[in-house]
Protein backbone atom coordinates (compact mmCIF):
# COMPACT_ATOMS: atom_id res chain seq x y z
CA UNK A 1 0.00 0.00 0.00
CA UNK A 2 1.72 3.15 -1.25
CA UNK A 3 1.26 6.55 1.07
CA UNK A 4 -0.29 9.29 0.34
CA UNK A 5 2.96 11.46 -0.53
CA UNK A 6 4.73 8.49 -2.39
CA UNK A 7 1.53 8.51 -5.10
CA UNK A 8 1.75 12.76 -4.37
CA UNK A 9 5.18 12.23 -5.61
CA UNK A 10 4.41 9.61 -8.94
CA UNK A 11 1.81 12.23 -10.00
CA UNK A 12 3.86 14.59 -10.31
CA UNK A 13 6.06 12.71 -12.24
CA UNK A 14 3.24 11.91 -14.35
CA UNK A 15 1.97 15.22 -14.73
CA UNK A 16 5.03 16.52 -16.37
CA UNK A 17 5.97 14.01 -18.78
CA UNK A 18 1.89 13.21 -19.99
CA UNK A 19 1.33 17.20 -20.38
CA UNK A 20 5.03 17.55 -21.42
CA UNK A 21 5.43 20.71 -18.93
CA UNK A 22 9.16 21.99 -18.55
CA UNK A 23 9.33 22.13 -14.68
CA UNK A 24 10.87 20.28 -12.25
CA UNK A 25 8.39 17.82 -10.64
CA UNK A 26 9.85 17.90 -7.22
CA UNK A 27 8.60 21.65 -7.47
CA UNK A 28 5.06 21.15 -7.46
CA UNK A 29 3.35 21.45 -4.67
CA UNK A 30 0.24 18.96 -3.62
CA UNK A 31 -2.05 21.96 -3.10
CA UNK A 32 -0.75 23.85 -6.05
CA UNK A 33 -3.71 24.56 -8.26
CA UNK A 34 -2.48 23.10 -11.70
CA UNK A 35 -5.68 23.92 -14.17
CA UNK A 36 -6.57 27.71 -15.46
CA UNK A 37 -4.27 30.24 -17.29
CA UNK A 38 -3.33 31.78 -13.70
CA UNK A 39 -1.96 28.63 -12.84
CA UNK A 40 1.72 27.93 -12.75
CA UNK A 41 1.26 24.55 -15.11
CA UNK A 42 -1.86 26.02 -16.82
CA UNK A 43 -3.13 22.73 -17.78
CA UNK A 44 -6.20 23.21 -19.75
CA UNK A 45 -8.97 20.89 -21.30
CA UNK A 46 -6.49 18.87 -23.82
CA UNK A 47 -3.89 18.58 -21.22
CA UNK A 48 -6.76 17.26 -18.90
CA UNK A 49 -7.80 14.68 -21.60
CA UNK A 50 -4.17 13.54 -21.47
CA UNK A 51 -3.80 13.26 -17.68
CA UNK A 52 -7.27 11.50 -17.16
CA UNK A 53 -6.07 8.78 -19.61
CA UNK A 54 -2.36 8.60 -18.45
CA UNK A 55 -3.97 7.72 -15.19
CA UNK A 56 -5.59 5.36 -16.12
CA UNK A 57 -3.18 3.40 -18.22
CA UNK A 58 -0.95 3.15 -14.72
CA UNK A 59 -3.47 2.97 -11.98
CA UNK A 60 -6.57 1.61 -13.51
CA UNK A 61 -8.89 4.20 -12.43
CA UNK A 62 -11.37 5.88 -14.76
CA UNK A 63 -12.43 8.70 -14.56
CA UNK A 64 -15.60 9.33 -16.68
CA UNK A 65 -17.49 12.49 -14.89
CA UNK A 66 -16.39 15.52 -16.30
CA UNK A 67 -16.90 17.30 -13.76
CA UNK A 68 -16.19 14.94 -10.82
CA UNK A 69 -13.00 14.90 -13.51
CA UNK A 70 -12.06 17.89 -13.22
CA UNK A 71 -12.35 18.54 -9.29
CA UNK A 72 -10.14 15.29 -8.85
CA UNK A 73 -7.26 16.84 -11.15
CA UNK A 74 -7.27 20.29 -9.44
CA UNK A 75 -4.50 19.07 -7.54
CA UNK A 76 -2.10 17.03 -6.56
CA UNK A 77 -3.37 16.09 -3.25
CA UNK A 78 -6.73 15.48 -4.26
CA UNK A 79 -5.85 13.07 -7.43
CA UNK A 80 -3.32 11.44 -4.56
CA UNK A 81 -6.58 11.01 -2.35
CA UNK A 82 -8.74 9.36 -4.53
CA UNK A 83 -6.01 7.63 -5.66
CA UNK A 84 -5.68 5.83 -2.27
CA UNK A 85 -8.82 5.16 -1.70
CA UNK A 86 -9.40 3.21 -5.12
CA UNK A 87 -6.42 1.74 -5.01
CA UNK A 88 -7.04 0.30 -1.36
CA UNK A 89 -10.62 -0.85 -2.89
CA UNK A 90 -8.72 -2.58 -6.01
CA UNK B 1 -31.57 33.10 -48.02
CA UNK B 2 -28.45 35.56 -47.12
CA UNK B 3 -25.23 34.48 -48.60
CA UNK B 4 -22.12 33.19 -46.41
CA UNK B 5 -18.56 34.01 -46.74
CA UNK B 6 -15.38 32.92 -45.60
CA UNK B 7 -13.56 35.75 -43.47
CA UNK B 8 -10.63 33.72 -42.06
CA UNK B 9 -8.79 30.93 -42.47
CA UNK B 10 -6.07 28.51 -41.10
CA UNK B 11 -4.24 25.07 -41.82
CA UNK B 12 -1.67 23.04 -40.45
CA UNK B 13 -0.62 19.86 -42.70
CA UNK B 14 2.21 18.12 -44.18
CA UNK B 15 3.14 21.34 -46.46
CA UNK B 16 3.06 23.65 -43.89
CA UNK B 17 1.58 25.41 -40.71
CA UNK B 18 1.57 28.63 -41.94
CA UNK B 19 -0.08 30.32 -45.10
CA UNK B 20 2.97 31.55 -46.26
CA UNK B 21 4.75 27.87 -45.93
CA UNK B 22 1.63 26.23 -47.28
CA UNK B 23 1.87 28.53 -50.14
CA UNK B 24 5.22 28.28 -50.70
CA UNK B 25 5.00 24.17 -50.67
CA UNK B 26 2.36 24.49 -52.96
CA UNK B 27 4.15 26.61 -55.56
CA UNK B 28 7.16 24.82 -55.91
CA UNK B 29 5.84 21.25 -55.26
CA UNK B 30 6.31 18.40 -53.31
CA UNK B 31 6.09 18.15 -49.47
CA UNK B 32 8.60 16.48 -47.89
CA UNK B 33 6.96 13.39 -47.05
CA UNK B 34 7.88 10.81 -44.27
CA UNK B 35 7.30 7.11 -43.97
CA UNK B 36 4.80 5.32 -41.56
CA UNK B 37 5.40 1.56 -40.56
CA UNK B 38 2.41 -0.35 -40.38
CA UNK B 39 1.62 -3.79 -40.05
CA UNK B 40 5.06 -4.58 -41.11
CA UNK B 41 5.98 -2.22 -44.22
CA UNK B 42 6.52 1.29 -44.69
CA UNK B 43 4.22 3.96 -46.80
CA UNK B 44 4.58 7.56 -47.40
CA UNK B 45 2.72 9.75 -45.21
CA UNK B 46 1.64 13.45 -44.71
CA UNK B 47 2.93 14.45 -41.35
CA UNK B 48 2.76 17.99 -40.22
CA UNK B 49 4.99 17.62 -37.04
CA UNK B 50 7.73 14.95 -35.91
CA UNK B 51 6.47 11.37 -35.97
CA UNK B 52 7.38 10.75 -32.51
CA UNK B 53 5.64 13.52 -30.99
CA UNK B 54 2.36 12.35 -28.98
CA UNK B 55 -0.94 13.31 -29.78
CA UNK B 56 -1.26 15.13 -27.18
CA UNK B 57 1.28 17.48 -28.74
CA UNK B 58 0.37 17.24 -32.24
CA UNK B 59 -3.03 18.65 -31.46
CA UNK B 60 -1.85 21.30 -29.55
CA UNK B 61 0.41 22.02 -31.97
CA UNK B 62 -2.06 22.21 -35.03
CA UNK B 63 -4.13 24.23 -32.72
CA UNK B 64 -2.03 27.08 -31.72
CA UNK B 65 -1.07 27.04 -35.88
CA UNK B 66 -4.31 27.47 -36.71
CA UNK B 67 -5.49 29.32 -34.11
CA UNK B 68 -3.01 32.37 -34.88
CA UNK B 69 -4.33 33.41 -38.60
CA UNK B 70 -8.28 32.58 -37.36
CA UNK B 71 -7.92 35.77 -34.86
CA UNK B 72 -10.03 34.02 -32.34
CA UNK B 73 -10.59 36.93 -30.14
CA UNK B 74 -12.69 38.82 -32.33
CA UNK B 75 -14.83 36.23 -32.97
CA UNK B 76 -18.86 36.37 -31.11
CA UNK B 77 -18.90 33.93 -28.15
CA UNK B 78 -22.26 32.79 -29.73
CA UNK B 79 -20.67 31.57 -32.30
CA UNK B 80 -21.01 27.65 -32.57
CA UNK B 81 -18.23 25.78 -34.02
CA UNK B 82 -18.38 22.72 -36.31
CA UNK B 83 -16.18 20.09 -36.00
CA UNK B 84 -15.24 17.15 -39.07
CA UNK B 85 -13.11 14.05 -37.75
CA UNK B 86 -12.90 10.96 -38.95
CA UNK B 87 -10.91 9.39 -36.53
CA UNK B 88 -11.70 11.77 -33.94
CA UNK B 89 -9.55 11.39 -30.21
CA UNK B 90 -8.52 7.72 -31.66
CA UNK B 91 -5.04 8.71 -31.42
CA UNK B 92 -5.36 9.59 -27.93
CA UNK B 93 -7.05 6.15 -27.06
CA UNK B 94 -4.06 4.04 -28.83
CA UNK B 95 -1.87 5.82 -26.37
CA UNK B 96 -3.74 4.63 -23.37
CA UNK B 97 -4.55 1.31 -21.87
CA UNK B 98 -5.16 -1.26 -24.16
CA UNK B 99 -7.76 -2.47 -24.59
CA UNK B 100 -9.30 0.71 -23.85
CA UNK B 101 -11.66 0.34 -20.59
CA UNK B 102 -13.91 3.67 -21.82
CA UNK B 103 -15.11 5.12 -24.74
CA UNK B 104 -14.17 8.96 -25.06
CA UNK B 105 -17.56 10.41 -26.05
CA UNK B 106 -18.19 11.75 -29.76
CA UNK B 107 -18.14 15.39 -28.38
CA UNK B 108 -14.60 15.05 -26.60
CA UNK B 109 -12.84 16.52 -29.17
CA UNK B 110 -15.42 19.62 -29.89
CA UNK B 111 -15.92 20.35 -26.01
CA UNK B 112 -11.84 20.26 -25.64
CA UNK B 113 -11.22 22.51 -28.95
CA UNK B 114 -13.61 24.97 -27.24
CA UNK B 115 -12.52 25.08 -23.65
CA UNK B 116 -8.40 25.18 -25.19
CA UNK B 117 -9.61 28.28 -27.29
CA UNK B 118 -11.90 30.02 -24.98
CA UNK B 119 -14.55 30.26 -27.55
CA UNK B 120 -18.33 29.40 -28.54
CA UNK B 121 -20.67 28.35 -26.02
CA UNK B 122 -22.13 25.71 -28.74
CA UNK B 123 -20.26 23.05 -30.79
CA UNK B 124 -21.23 20.02 -32.73
CA UNK B 125 -19.09 16.79 -34.40
CA UNK B 126 -19.61 15.41 -37.58
CA UNK B 127 -18.35 12.17 -38.28
CA UNK B 128 -18.90 10.48 -42.08
CA UNK B 129 -15.53 9.31 -43.06
CA UNK B 130 -14.05 11.44 -45.49
CA UNK B 131 -16.96 13.75 -46.11
CA UNK B 132 -16.82 14.43 -42.26
CA UNK B 133 -15.40 18.43 -42.60
CA UNK B 134 -17.97 19.13 -45.40
CA UNK B 135 -20.61 18.41 -43.62
CA UNK B 136 -19.62 20.17 -40.89
CA UNK B 137 -19.28 23.04 -43.31
CA UNK B 138 -22.77 22.59 -44.95
CA UNK B 139 -23.76 23.18 -41.59
CA UNK B 140 -22.21 26.05 -40.76
CA UNK B 141 -23.26 27.41 -44.54
CA UNK B 142 -26.72 26.83 -43.38
CA UNK B 143 -27.03 28.85 -40.07
CA UNK B 144 -25.27 31.55 -41.65
CA UNK B 145 -27.83 31.68 -44.39
CA UNK B 146 -30.82 31.31 -42.98
CA UNK B 147 -30.18 33.74 -40.32
CA UNK B 148 -29.60 31.20 -37.39
CA UNK B 149 -25.85 32.89 -36.26
CA UNK B 150 -24.28 35.61 -37.92
CA UNK B 151 -20.80 33.68 -37.75
CA UNK B 152 -19.67 29.93 -37.16
CA UNK B 153 -16.13 28.58 -36.68
CA UNK B 154 -15.59 25.20 -38.72
CA UNK B 155 -12.58 23.28 -38.04
CA UNK B 156 -11.62 19.32 -39.65
CA UNK B 157 -9.23 17.69 -37.64
CA UNK B 158 -7.29 14.65 -38.08
CA UNK B 159 -4.13 13.71 -36.10
CA UNK B 160 -1.78 10.83 -37.38
CA UNK B 161 -2.71 7.44 -35.60
CA UNK B 162 -2.07 4.04 -36.38
CA UNK B 163 -5.90 2.20 -36.45
CA UNK B 164 -6.75 4.57 -39.61
CA UNK B 165 -3.89 3.34 -42.05
CA UNK B 166 -3.42 0.23 -40.28
CA UNK B 167 -7.19 -0.47 -41.67
CA UNK B 168 -6.58 0.86 -45.14
CA UNK B 169 -3.03 -0.98 -45.27
CA UNK B 170 -5.19 -3.83 -44.33
CA UNK B 171 -7.52 -3.33 -47.63
CA UNK B 172 -4.41 -3.05 -49.60
CA UNK B 173 -5.48 0.86 -50.83
CA UNK B 174 -2.62 2.65 -49.93
CA UNK B 175 0.81 3.07 -52.43
CA UNK B 176 3.89 2.11 -51.17
CA UNK B 177 5.35 5.12 -52.63
CA UNK B 178 3.72 8.44 -53.47
CA UNK B 179 0.38 9.47 -54.31
CA UNK B 180 0.02 10.12 -58.14
CA UNK B 181 -3.25 11.61 -59.21
CA UNK B 182 -4.74 10.71 -62.69
CA UNK B 183 -1.26 9.22 -62.96
CA UNK B 184 -0.83 5.96 -65.17
CA UNK B 185 1.30 4.66 -62.36
CA UNK B 186 -1.39 5.85 -59.68
CA UNK B 187 -1.09 2.58 -56.78
CA UNK B 188 -3.10 4.08 -54.27
CA UNK B 189 -3.35 6.26 -51.38
CA UNK B 190 -1.19 8.42 -49.19
CA UNK B 191 -2.94 9.56 -45.80
CA UNK B 192 -1.77 12.71 -43.72
CA UNK B 193 -2.89 14.73 -40.67
CA UNK B 194 -3.92 17.97 -40.63
CA UNK B 195 -5.65 20.75 -38.75
CA UNK B 196 -7.88 22.78 -40.85
CA UNK B 197 -10.21 25.78 -39.85
CA UNK B 198 -12.29 28.49 -41.29
CA UNK B 199 -14.51 31.60 -39.82
CA UNK B 200 -17.83 31.88 -42.31
CA UNK B 201 -19.36 35.08 -41.57
CA UNK B 202 -23.00 36.79 -42.65
CA UNK B 203 -20.75 39.84 -43.58
CA UNK B 204 -19.07 40.02 -47.02
CA UNK B 205 -15.31 39.58 -47.77
CA UNK B 206 -13.35 38.25 -51.12
CA UNK B 207 -14.78 34.81 -50.74
CA UNK B 208 -18.12 33.42 -51.00
CA UNK B 209 -19.04 29.88 -50.22
CA UNK B 210 -21.91 28.37 -51.61
CA UNK B 211 -23.93 25.05 -49.68
CA UNK B 212 -22.54 21.93 -50.47
CA UNK B 213 -24.14 19.26 -52.40
CA UNK B 214 -23.87 16.01 -50.23
CA UNK B 215 -24.91 12.33 -50.87
CA UNK B 216 -24.63 8.66 -49.82
CA UNK B 217 -23.77 6.38 -53.14
CA UNK B 218 -24.46 2.72 -51.61
CA UNK B 219 -23.17 1.30 -54.72
CA UNK B 220 -20.41 -0.73 -52.30
CA UNK B 221 -19.41 -0.55 -49.13
CA UNK B 222 -15.81 1.38 -50.59
CA UNK B 223 -16.56 3.06 -53.58
CA UNK B 224 -19.19 4.67 -56.02
CA UNK B 225 -20.75 3.78 -59.15
CA UNK B 226 -18.80 2.61 -61.71
CA UNK B 227 -19.57 4.81 -64.28
CA UNK B 228 -19.37 8.07 -62.34
CA UNK B 229 -23.26 8.68 -62.33
CA UNK B 230 -23.35 9.94 -58.83
CA UNK B 231 -20.59 12.01 -58.48
CA UNK B 232 -21.24 13.56 -62.07
CA UNK B 233 -24.82 14.28 -60.34
CA UNK B 234 -23.77 15.51 -57.07
CA UNK B 235 -21.49 18.00 -59.21
CA UNK B 236 -23.97 19.00 -60.84
CA UNK B 237 -25.98 19.97 -57.56
CA UNK B 238 -23.16 21.86 -56.62
CA UNK B 239 -23.00 23.84 -59.81
CA UNK B 240 -26.95 24.69 -59.77
CA UNK B 241 -26.74 25.69 -55.86
CA UNK B 242 -24.07 28.39 -56.89
CA UNK B 243 -26.18 29.14 -60.10
CA UNK B 244 -22.93 28.45 -61.69
CA UNK B 245 -22.09 28.40 -65.42
CA UNK B 246 -20.08 25.37 -65.69
CA UNK B 247 -18.02 27.48 -68.23
CA UNK B 248 -17.07 30.04 -65.72
CA UNK B 249 -15.33 27.46 -63.32
CA UNK B 250 -11.45 28.60 -63.20
CA UNK B 251 -10.69 24.73 -62.03
CA UNK B 252 -11.92 21.69 -60.17
CA UNK B 253 -9.91 20.65 -57.23
CA UNK B 254 -10.43 16.79 -57.07
CA UNK B 255 -10.68 13.86 -54.87
CA UNK B 256 -7.96 12.36 -57.53
CA UNK B 257 -6.31 10.29 -54.44
CA UNK B 258 -4.25 8.36 -56.93
CA UNK B 259 -6.25 5.17 -56.30
CA UNK B 260 -6.37 3.42 -59.43
CA UNK B 261 -10.43 2.56 -59.66
CA UNK B 262 -11.39 5.92 -57.75
CA UNK B 263 -9.43 8.20 -59.94
CA UNK B 264 -11.66 6.60 -63.11
CA UNK B 265 -14.56 7.07 -61.82
CA UNK B 266 -14.45 10.77 -60.97
CA UNK B 267 -12.50 11.34 -64.11
CA UNK B 268 -16.01 9.64 -65.77
CA UNK B 269 -18.39 11.65 -64.00
CA UNK B 270 -16.50 14.72 -64.81
CA UNK B 271 -16.79 14.43 -68.40
CA UNK B 272 -20.56 13.12 -67.57
CA UNK B 273 -20.97 16.71 -66.26
CA UNK B 274 -18.67 18.90 -69.15
CA UNK B 275 -18.41 16.36 -72.46
CA UNK B 276 -14.52 16.85 -73.39
CA UNK B 277 -14.35 20.43 -72.55
CA UNK B 278 -13.30 20.17 -68.70
CA UNK B 279 -12.02 22.78 -66.86
CA UNK B 280 -8.61 22.51 -65.48
CA UNK B 281 -8.01 20.08 -62.87
CA UNK B 282 -5.87 19.51 -59.93
CA UNK B 283 -5.33 18.05 -56.81
CA UNK B 284 -2.99 18.39 -53.70
CA UNK B 285 -3.25 15.04 -51.95
CA UNK B 286 0.72 14.47 -53.09
CA UNK B 287 1.83 17.37 -51.18
CA UNK B 288 -1.07 17.62 -48.06
CA UNK B 289 -1.84 13.61 -48.29
CA UNK B 290 -5.28 12.49 -47.71
CA UNK B 291 -6.24 13.81 -44.95
CA UNK B 292 -9.26 11.90 -44.73
CA UNK B 293 -12.42 13.72 -42.50
CA UNK B 294 -10.43 17.44 -42.46
CA UNK B 295 -9.87 16.71 -46.46
CA UNK B 296 -12.60 18.66 -47.50
CA UNK B 297 -11.48 22.22 -45.43
CA UNK B 298 -7.74 20.91 -45.37
CA UNK B 299 -7.60 21.09 -49.37
CA UNK B 300 -9.92 24.06 -49.89
CA UNK B 301 -8.09 26.22 -47.23
CA UNK B 302 -4.59 25.27 -49.26
CA UNK B 303 -6.16 26.79 -52.32
CA UNK B 304 -7.57 29.85 -50.31
CA UNK B 305 -4.17 30.50 -49.01
CA UNK B 306 -2.55 30.28 -52.82
CA UNK B 307 -5.82 32.13 -54.46
CA UNK B 308 -4.98 35.12 -51.94
CA UNK B 309 -1.89 35.30 -54.16
CA UNK B 310 -3.85 35.02 -57.14
CA UNK B 311 -2.78 31.55 -58.34
CA UNK B 312 -3.84 27.48 -58.23
CA UNK B 313 -1.16 25.31 -57.59
CA UNK B 314 -0.06 23.05 -60.05
CA UNK B 315 -0.65 19.15 -59.49
CA UNK B 316 2.32 17.20 -58.02
CA UNK B 317 2.57 13.52 -58.15
CA UNK B 318 1.25 13.98 -61.95
CA UNK B 319 3.61 13.13 -64.68
CA UNK B 320 2.19 10.41 -67.20
CA UNK B 321 -1.25 10.43 -68.63
CA UNK B 322 -3.05 7.94 -68.18
CA UNK B 323 -4.53 7.11 -72.01
CA UNK B 324 -8.00 5.10 -71.06
CA UNK B 325 -8.79 8.39 -68.56
CA UNK B 326 -7.95 10.73 -71.40
CA UNK B 327 -7.83 13.37 -68.51
CA UNK B 328 -4.56 15.16 -67.02
CA UNK B 329 -4.50 18.05 -64.16
CA UNK B 330 -2.91 21.11 -64.60
CA UNK B 331 1.02 20.78 -64.50
CA UNK B 332 1.71 24.96 -64.08
CA UNK B 333 -0.10 26.65 -61.40
CA UNK B 334 -3.38 29.12 -63.13
CA UNK B 335 -4.12 32.53 -62.51
CA UNK B 336 -7.43 32.70 -59.65
CA UNK B 337 -7.98 36.10 -59.06
CA UNK B 338 -11.37 35.98 -59.82
CA UNK B 339 -14.86 33.53 -60.19
CA UNK B 340 -15.72 30.28 -58.81
CA UNK B 341 -13.58 27.02 -58.01
CA UNK B 342 -15.72 23.50 -57.37
CA UNK B 343 -14.48 21.48 -55.04
CA UNK B 344 -14.74 17.63 -54.76
CA UNK B 345 -14.40 14.97 -51.94
CA UNK B 346 -15.88 10.88 -52.61
CA UNK B 347 -15.84 8.96 -49.45
CA UNK B 348 -15.44 6.15 -48.08
CA UNK B 349 -18.48 4.35 -47.60
CA UNK B 350 -20.25 6.20 -50.28
CA UNK B 351 -20.17 9.92 -49.33
CA UNK B 352 -19.69 12.25 -51.81
CA UNK B 353 -19.63 16.06 -51.86
CA UNK B 354 -19.24 19.09 -54.65
CA UNK B 355 -19.11 22.85 -53.47
CA UNK B 356 -18.40 25.76 -55.37
CA UNK B 357 -16.24 28.60 -53.59
CA UNK B 358 -16.38 32.32 -55.37
CA UNK B 359 -13.36 34.54 -55.45
CA UNK B 360 -14.83 37.93 -55.84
Amino acid sequence: MKSLEALAVELKQLIVESCERPVEPGSITNEELLFGPDARLALDSLDALQLSMAIQKRYGLRLTDSKETRRILSSVGNMAQVLETHLAAH
Amino acid sequence: MRPAFITHSGLWCAAGGTPKVVRDTLMCGQAAIGRLDILGQTFPYGFATEPSKSFHNRLKEGLRAVASDLVLESMPTDAPLLLGSSSLMIGLVEEGPWPPQQLLPTDSLDESIRSHWGIANRGWSFSSACTSAVHALDAAVGLIETGAVEEALVIGVEICNRITPAGFAALQLLSPSAARPLDLERNGLMLGEAIAAVRLSAQPSGWRIHPPALALDATSATGHAPDGSTVAAVMQQALEYAATNPKELRAIKLQASGSPSADAVEVRALKTVFGNDLPPLLSVKASLGHTLGASGLAEMVALLQCGSHDFLPATAGFALADPELNAAPNRAPIAWKSGPVLFNIQGFGGGLASWVVERR
